[in-house]
């Protein structure tokens, strides 16, 4: 795992970093401490069309149909000159509140693409969630066979290869964590510490099914419309 | 002395004189003629001594008419020609394909010949008989090569008739008989003929050139059953045509219409006669490879998979995600993707 900020390597419980002191609130000075409204998928830098938006959503429910915990979101955007696209992707993860997503997909099983397209930059963030089975290479790899199409202009074949290279690497992974449990410690206990924040951000809304059948009761107890 | 002298010549003369007088009488044309007749009878001077019955007996002998004799007609054998006992045991034999009732080859020669025209006959529909003469043996012209085919085998199936002096390939002889002799020209049937007989003429031994005939003939049979079959092919093809539209004319629906099978003519006709099941089979299991290849595709769409949830502690802060993944510079100033493997912090970058 690396620093956002300095690149440096740094240890996976490391509450900043050793090297530069960098920690997420440094971001929220930066960029606000407030939860942004998104979609999965948000194109403000006006990268497609209207039939390319719905072409790559159709990419990202497919992407959801086979990942019942994760979800895939796309951002172009044309950030300024002194944005550090590392860092914006992690505050943005970390703030983002995802209107067409289920309260069952927590942020932190969500994989950000994130394309700068005034710098010609782009990147991909992903949760704890996914900490042990994505690493630096594997996301290198999947934006390097995306490289030709981003260099063309056509974002939308960069955004689906992207999102099939990321589908076909993680069920293979799925499977080498079926076969092999031991390999992943399971916990529970971030998915539930994430859940209260999820509850404010998403509470009127559940789409998909209560993974850990607390939130409904949870959420009827606050007077809150359940969606089915 | 002079007794002694005159001895010989007179035991010389005694000896002729007595000779003389001992002979036997001899024939007259005229008595051979008369005894012929019946008017003498040899001896009866000496065995009738009374004169009286003696003219009684010669009366009595003019007036009988003697019953005349029949001459026996003059038995002429003729080598050359067959004989009629071995003309019939020729043309009763139907089981086999060399006929040899004079045997003139060796048992083991004919045994050698025999089973080589029951390996051809094995593997072809025509029927060869080939009848054995001798070189120069001529047949009666009831026998003739092409009285014996319309008489034998014109109501059998397609066969080929030969007539093999042994030693004399040259006066070889050959005919079609039987279903579709017709059609069969006479050139080729003389060019069948000729090709064996030149290949037999290149043998001096009687037996080599009988082995190499049959040798060449069976090839050429090969050749001509091969063509045959093509013939067929079209022609049953051409009458196949000729029903359908027929048929259609006379507004019958076409699934009505017995399609005349296509007799083979080797491995591209057998294609053409089982294309439509070749399709089918084709077609058949390109819809199971395409089935199963959606099922597969499908079942794959409808698998879920779930991840553990990994006991990873929150780090730099960040509540959701900390994981900074790669990032890559898609302008054609920095080029290959490769140069960007090792991550650099931004600001190193823009230095």
């Amino acid at each position: 795992m690396r620093c956002p900020r300095c690149v440096q390597k740094i240890h996976r419980s490391a509450a900043q970093c050793p090297h530069c002191n960098f920690t997420l609130s440094d971001l929220d000075e930066l960029y606000g401490s407030d939860e942004v409204r998104l979609k999965r998928l948000t194109d403000m830098a006006g990268a497609l069309r209207l039939s390319e938006r719905r072409k790559l959503e159709g990419v990202l429910d497919e992407f959801q149909l086979s990942f019942p915990q994760l979800f895939f979101s796309v951002y172009y955007g044309a950030l300024e000159d002194r944005t550090n696209i590392r860092q914006f992707g992690l505050w943005l993860l970390n703030h983002a509140a995802y209107d067409d997503l289920e309260i069952n997909r927590p942020n932190d099983g969500g994989i950000l693409l994130l394309v700068d397209l005034n710098t010609k930059v782009a990147s991909i963030t992903f949760g704890y969630l996914l900490d042990p089975f994505l690493t630096e290479d594997d996301t290198f790899n999947i934006l390097a066979k995306a490289h030709p199409y981003l260099l063309q202009g056509n974002h939308l074949k960069a955004a689906q290869l992207v999102a099939r290279q990321l589908s076909r690497l993680l069920k293979r992974k799925s499977r080498q964590a079926k076969r092999n449990p031991e390999s992943f410690v399971v916990s529970s206990a971030m998915k539930a510490g994430a859940t209260k924040d999820l509850e404010r951000i998403r509470g009127n809304k559940i789409f998909g099914p209560d993974l850990d059948g607390q939130t409904e009761p949870y959420l009827q107890s606050k007077g809150k419309d359940v969606q089915r | 002395m002079r007794v002694g002298l005159l001895s010989s010549p007179l035991l010389l003369i005694l000896t002729w004189v007595s000779a003389v007088a001992e002979s036997l009488p001899q024939w007259s044309d005229e008595d051979f003629a008369r005894s012929r007749r019946g008017e003498i009878i040899a001896g009866i001077d000496i065995l009738v001594e009374d004169k009286e019955v003696m003219a009684t007996l010669k009366l009595s002998l003019a007036n009988e008419v003697l019953p005349s004799i029949p001459e026996e007609p003059a038995i002429i054998y003729d080598p050359n020609v067959v004989p009629t006992d071995a003309l019939e045991l020729y043309f009763s034999a139907f089981e086999t394909h060399l006929i040899d009732p004079q045997q003139l080859l060796t048992s083991p020669e004919y045994s050698e010949q025999e089973g080589f025209l029951n390996y051809h006959a094995e593997n072809s529909s025509l029927g060869i008989k080939m009848f054995i003469f001798d070189a120069d043996q001529t047949l009666p012209r009831t026998h003739t090569i092409d009285k014996i085919c319309q008489q034998l085998y014109s109501d059998d199936y397609l066969t080929v008739v030969v007539y093999c002096f042994l030693g004399s390939p040259d006066r070889t002889q050959l005919a079609f008989a039987g279903e579709g002799s017709e059609n069969i020209t006479s050139a080729k049937q003389r060019e069948i003929l000729e090709t064996a007989k030149i290949r037999a003429m290149g043998k001096s031994e009687p037996v080599l050139q009988l082995d190499s005939f049959i040798v060449q003939l069976s090839i050429s049979l090969f050749w001509l059953e091969t063509d045959l079959k093509k013939l067929m092919a079209v022609i049953d093809a051409e009458q196949s045509r000729v029903q359908a539209a027929t048929a259609w004319m006379s507004s019958k629906k076409s699934g009505e219409v017995d399609v005349i099978k296509v007799a083979d003519g080797g491995g591209l006709e057998v294609l053409k006669n089982q294309w439509y099941w070749i399709m089918s089979a084709l077609m058949g299991l390109l819809t199971v490879v395409v089935v199963c290849v959606l099922a597969i595709r499908m079942w794959r769409k409808s698998q879920r998979y779930i991840f553990p949830v990994g006991e990873t502690p929150e780090r730099l802060g960040a509540r959701y995600a900390a994981g900074v993944g790669a990032v890559l510079i898609f302008h054609k100033k920095i080029g290959s993707p490769s140069k960007q493997r090792n991550q650099i912090p931004d600001y190193l970058r823009r230095i």
